[in-house]
């Protein structure tokens, strides 16, 4: 028989590479739609042909084309296989309107959840009511339910509720994740309030899994026994890092981790199950060495603890990967984490392919494959070269830098070993490892030095693969987040520890538990000493805006400079006989471009747009408040009022310590991010036109995370805490605040701007103080009025001129302003009006729009189609909206 | 009995056991709309309606729309679903009012 010729080199990563495949298929579905039944075809056939022709190189071929069209099938299946009933379908359609009153029955998924201000529910709806009539329904809705007092409701009650659900895109700027798709990610089709607890009927109790239930009850009350015994801030960083409730984290508590970049510790994630899953290992391969027992106990331990936290994608994904990686190790098997990797991420996305296109999926991805294809290798070969000994296997010492050969022996040379080796060798030689070493090899401050140097290492590649997911995702680079997860890491584990072990003794009794948590006490206020430290010091973490549209081809190139360094790296043989020529050049060459690529993506030139001569004003969608970027001709910008926060709320100033909990805000969430979209990070000029939280809260989250040349204000009113918040703001970034009034004139970039309130020293209301500008290009001419009501209106149209082309309507068109004579000397050809979807004081009012309109205005608002964009460059007038 | 034999025994009880229990046994039935009160709010008039304490013409109004629109009360605590109407003034006024 004739040999068959096989292939020359087996890839020991063929999962990963069908994971990859599978992955393309995912990607490309939405843009090659081919019909189902083509895709099974191709797929068989390609499976069929490979198997058929398996020697030949073109099977490995033909298995990429059957697995991208298997990954596309699977896309198009699961797009298809929404249910009919769904209520985002119902919703979408617009056969229920959001916002209307409806009723819900269903059964309660998990434990209700304790938040500061009451519970919240998830329901898998069975039955929708609305307007008389009854349907059946499918999908998961998200209720809140004010209050404290526990709810007679456990995983699996079926209730019947009243309540009014929530579908609908709010916030529609440029730059701003839709809302819909962030439901979406979380598999949740609406959300909702639940007035009170009265309206809930309890209808029956669904059969559920009563171990299930068991935990869900133990985790509930951990919550509670956690909240009473830790200090808020180490209860609050324990509910969210062990047991997956993030509803008491504070703002000022969620922020310090989120700028030392170590904020994933606060969520449950990869990180957690690694250490849980690890520490039940060592437990049980204390108690038995018989490997299945081992995979059952540690499995499933992790699986109950990932179901009892809520089993979030995030948490699954966590779950599935340790648990093949676990299956690889037992299986006596070596596996090559990227194997693991590659199989676990095959898992995930037959079972929902949508994830691919999840941020959360990416992160997670990039920093286990970052530490699974470069970090651990890299650590390996280093500890390889240090411990090197003459042997049969490996005659020569490595082909290494001297410099390199040398710190590798400082760490990993064990001088013993080498003795102990020598005396049952037949030959004895001497062994030269450097002079300081014979002191400190071998001993703990060896080992110490080791552990905190490979610890280094991982947190420095990790951050670095994630350079370009943190700049596009999070628009934040924390260098110190290289030591922060170090440090915060080892910290919280001792914390948890002892939080844990006073959990235990409190069954014992109370007293044997104190000095347990008294200690994870200690462990709290320890852990945040060095972010806090690390946190002032300039340039270390610091916010940054995107590349987008073509320029952001510079972060998959980052991705891949990082891929080809991996590969590098694995090729890399200190201890072969001759190194291929081509593998320095190319590692050295991806060293080159990553920092040139990572240079370009930090300091991100050329990323806001060129001055082009024109003037333009985007109204932001803020919901309930205004916020308008003005870019100058010059490129110069300024942002008039920065919206407020989403529930519209006084600052409450009464209370010791008033909790602020960690909710996005405008100024963070919409304006930021829109800014940083356009590619800005500084911000000439900051206006706050008046002190209401609905146009000045935002202000500081941007004097935050942007360079502020400038704060302008109108009246100075201290008194008022929202005010007197933002001028401490400005003052600890160092913004000069200078107050304007009627009468100033100044130029920017070829524009005039002139301000027309509020009058010096009259005594006003607060809207009434508002600044007015008008700004002036050309023949055009745009006026920006704050929340101005009849007695400004009537001042400003006696004392100046008011004829514009764009005006920004007054105080959200309500029908305080907006008077007659001051929409016949304004006269615009467009009124824009920055109001939500769905204004709680009614705006805009009905007779208000009505008055814009008979005078011949065209009246747009923000809350319908989004951001209103107008441009001019001195002679013809542009506009546009983002969604229209 | 040889100590594999006892082990494996144990699993495959403990596997009975935890899919054995579960179903729950208990039937909480629907909370219960005790007809205590005198005013029939699925049939009330407007002026009816704002002879109870803390309901004025607007909220009276508003309580008669919703009838239309969304069908009669069920229970008299889904008078709390009118946007006016706290749980405050719903208790003021629980022990007036039925469903039918």
């Amino acid at each position: 028989m004739t040999a068959e010729r096989l292939p020359e080199k087996f890839s020991t990563i063929p999962i990963f590479w069908i994971a990859g495949a599978f992955s393309l298929g995912i990607a490309v579905a939405s843009l090659f739609s081919l019909p189902s039944p083509w895709l099974i075809a191709i797929a068989g056939v390609a499976g069929a042909a490979a198997v058929t022709i398996r020697t030949n190189p073109i099977a490995a071929l033909l298995i990429f084309v059957g697995f991208i069209s298997a990954g596309s099938l699977a896309h198009r299946l699961e797009i298809e296989s929404v249910a009919p009933d769904r209520i985002k379908l119902l919703y979408d359609s617009g056969v229920i309107a959001s916002g209307d009153p409806v009723e819900v029955e269903g059964g309660v998924r998990g434990a209700p959840e304790l938040t500061p201000d009451g519970y919240v529910l998830t329901l898998n709806v069975t039955k929708l009511t609305s307007r008389r009539l009854e349907r059946s329904a499918s999908g998961r809705v998200r209720l809140f339910l004010n209050g404290t007092e526990q709810p007679p409701l456990q995983h699996g009650t079926v209730i019947r509720v009243p309540t009014v659900l929530h579908r609908e895109e709010a916030y529609l700027n440029p730059g701003v994740e839709s809302r819909l798709a962030i439901l979406d990610r979380m598999s949740i089709d609406a959300t909702g309030v639940i007035k009170s607890p009265l309206l809930i009927e309890v209808v029956g109790e669904q059969s559920i899994f009563l171990p299930y239930a068991f935990i869900l009850e133990q985790r509930s009350r951990i919550i509670r026994e956690f909240r009473e015994n830790l200090s808020p801030q180490a209860s609050a960083v324990m509910i969210a890092s062990l047991l997956g409730n993030d509803h008491f984290l504070d703002k000022p508590t969620a922020d310090l981790f989120r700028e030392s970049g170590t904020y994933h510790i606060l969520v449950i994630s990869g990180l957690h199950i690694t250490f849980i899953g690890g520490f039940v290992l060592w437990i049980v391969m204390m108690c038995t060495r018989r490997r299945p027992i081992q995979f059952i106990v540690v499995t499933s331990v992790l699986w109950a603890y990932s179901f009892a936290v809520g089993a979030e994608a995030p948490v699954i994904r966590a779950a599935i990967t340790f648990t093949i990686v676990l299956a690889g190790m037992l299986l006596y098997r070596r596996s090559d984490p990227l194997n693991s990797l590659g199989l676990a991420a095959l898992v995930m996305l037959l079972w929902r392919p949508s994830q691919l296109f999840d941020p959360s999926f990416h992160l997670t991805f990039v920093s286990v494959a970052s530490i699974a294809a470069i970090a651990l290798p890299l650590i390996l070969k280093l500890q390889e070269i240090g411990e090197w000994s003459p042997s049969p296997e490996k005659p020569f010492p490595p082909r290494v830098p001297a410099w390199l050969a040398r710190t590798c022996e400082t760490f990993y040379w064990n001088h013993t070993a080498w003795a102990i080796g020598q005396r049952s060798d037949v030959w004895t030689g001497t062994i030269d490892k450097g002079p300081w070493l014979s002191r400190t090899a071998g001993t703990t401050a060896q080992f110490l030095l080791r552990r905190t140097v490979e610890g280094i290492i991982v947190s420095l590649i990790v951050t670095a693969c994630m350079l370009p997911l943190t700049i596009v995702y999070f628009h934040r680079i924390s260098l110190s987040a290289i030591v922060n997860n170090l440090w915060i890491g080892i910290v919280i584990a001792v914390q948890s520890a002892l939080a844990l072990m006073g959990l235990f003794a409190s069954i014992v009794s109370e007293t044997v538990a104190t000095p347990f948590y008294a200690l994870a006490d200690a462990a709290q206020n320890a852990m945040l000493l060095l972010p806090g430290v690390l946190a002032n010091a300039p340039g270390v973490s610091f916010r940054l805006p995107a590349y987008s549209g073509n320029a952001s081809v510079i972060y998959p190139l980052l991705i891949a400079v990082t891929m080809a360094f991996a590969v590098c790296l694995r090729e890399w043989k200190p201890f072969g006989i001759k190194t291929a020529g081509h593998l320095r050049r190319v590692f050295n060459a991806s060293i080159v471009a990553f920092l040139l690529l990572g240079g370009i993506a930090i300091f991100h030139p050329f990323s806001s747009p060129g001055p082009d001569g024109r003037l333009r004003i985007d109204f932001l969608d803020v919901g309930q408040g205004d916020s308008a970027v003005v870019t100058f001709p010059n490129g110069e910008t300024m942002l008039i009022d920065g919206g407020g926060r989403r529930n519209y709320r006084e600052a409450e100033t009464e209370g010791a310590e008033p909790f602020e909990p960690d909710a996005p805000s405008i100024g963070e969430r919409v304006v930021s991010e829109f800014l940083w979209h356009r590619g800005f990070s500084r911000v000439d000029y900051l206006v706050a036109t008046h002190s209401d939280a609905d146009h000045i809260d935002g202000l500081k989250d941007v004097a935050g995370n942007f360079s502020i040349r400038r704060a302008l204000a109108g009246v100075a009113e201290d008194t008022r805490p929202d005010f007197a918040e933002f001028r401490s703001v400005a003052a600890s970034e160092a913004i000069p605040l200078e107050l304007l009034s009627a009468g100033q004139r100044f130029e920017i970039g070829g524009a005039a701007i002139e301000i027309l309130n509020p009058i010096v020293d009259a005594v006003t209301s607060t809207n009434d103080s508002s600044v007015v500008l008008r700004i002036t290009y050309g023949k055009r001419c745009f006026l920006m009025t704050g929340d101005i009501e009849r007695e400004a209106e009537r001042s400003i149209v006696a004392n100046s001129n008011v004829r514009c082309d764009v005006v920004k309507v007054p105080h959200h068109g309500s029908r305080t302003s907006s008077t007659p004579e001051f929409v016949e000397a304004a006269n615009p050809e467009i009124a824009v009006v920055p109001v939500g979807r769905r204004s709680q004081f009614g705006h805009p009012h009905a007779e208000v729009v009505d008055r814009w309109l008979s005078n011949g205005t065209r009246v747009i608002t923000t809350g319908e189609g989004g951001t209103v964009t107008v441009s001019t460059d001195g002679k013809e007038l542009s506009i546009s909206q983002f969604r229209k | 009995m040889k100590p594999r034999r006892a082990a494996h025994s144990t699993v495959v009880l403990l596997i009975a056991m935890l899919s054995a229990c579960s179903s729950r046994v208990e039937y909480l039935p629907a909370a219960n709309n005790a007809s205590t009160g005198t005013l029939n709010i699925n049939t009330a008039t407007v002026a009816e309606l704002e002879k109870l304490p803390g309901v004025g013409p607007k909220t009276a109004d508003s309580i008669i729309r919703f009838r239309d629109e969304h069908g009669p009360f069920r229970r008299p605590e889904h008078l709390l679903r009118i946007p006016g109407i706290s749980e405050a003034r719903f208790a003021e006024i629980r022990a007036l009012i039925k469903t039918e």
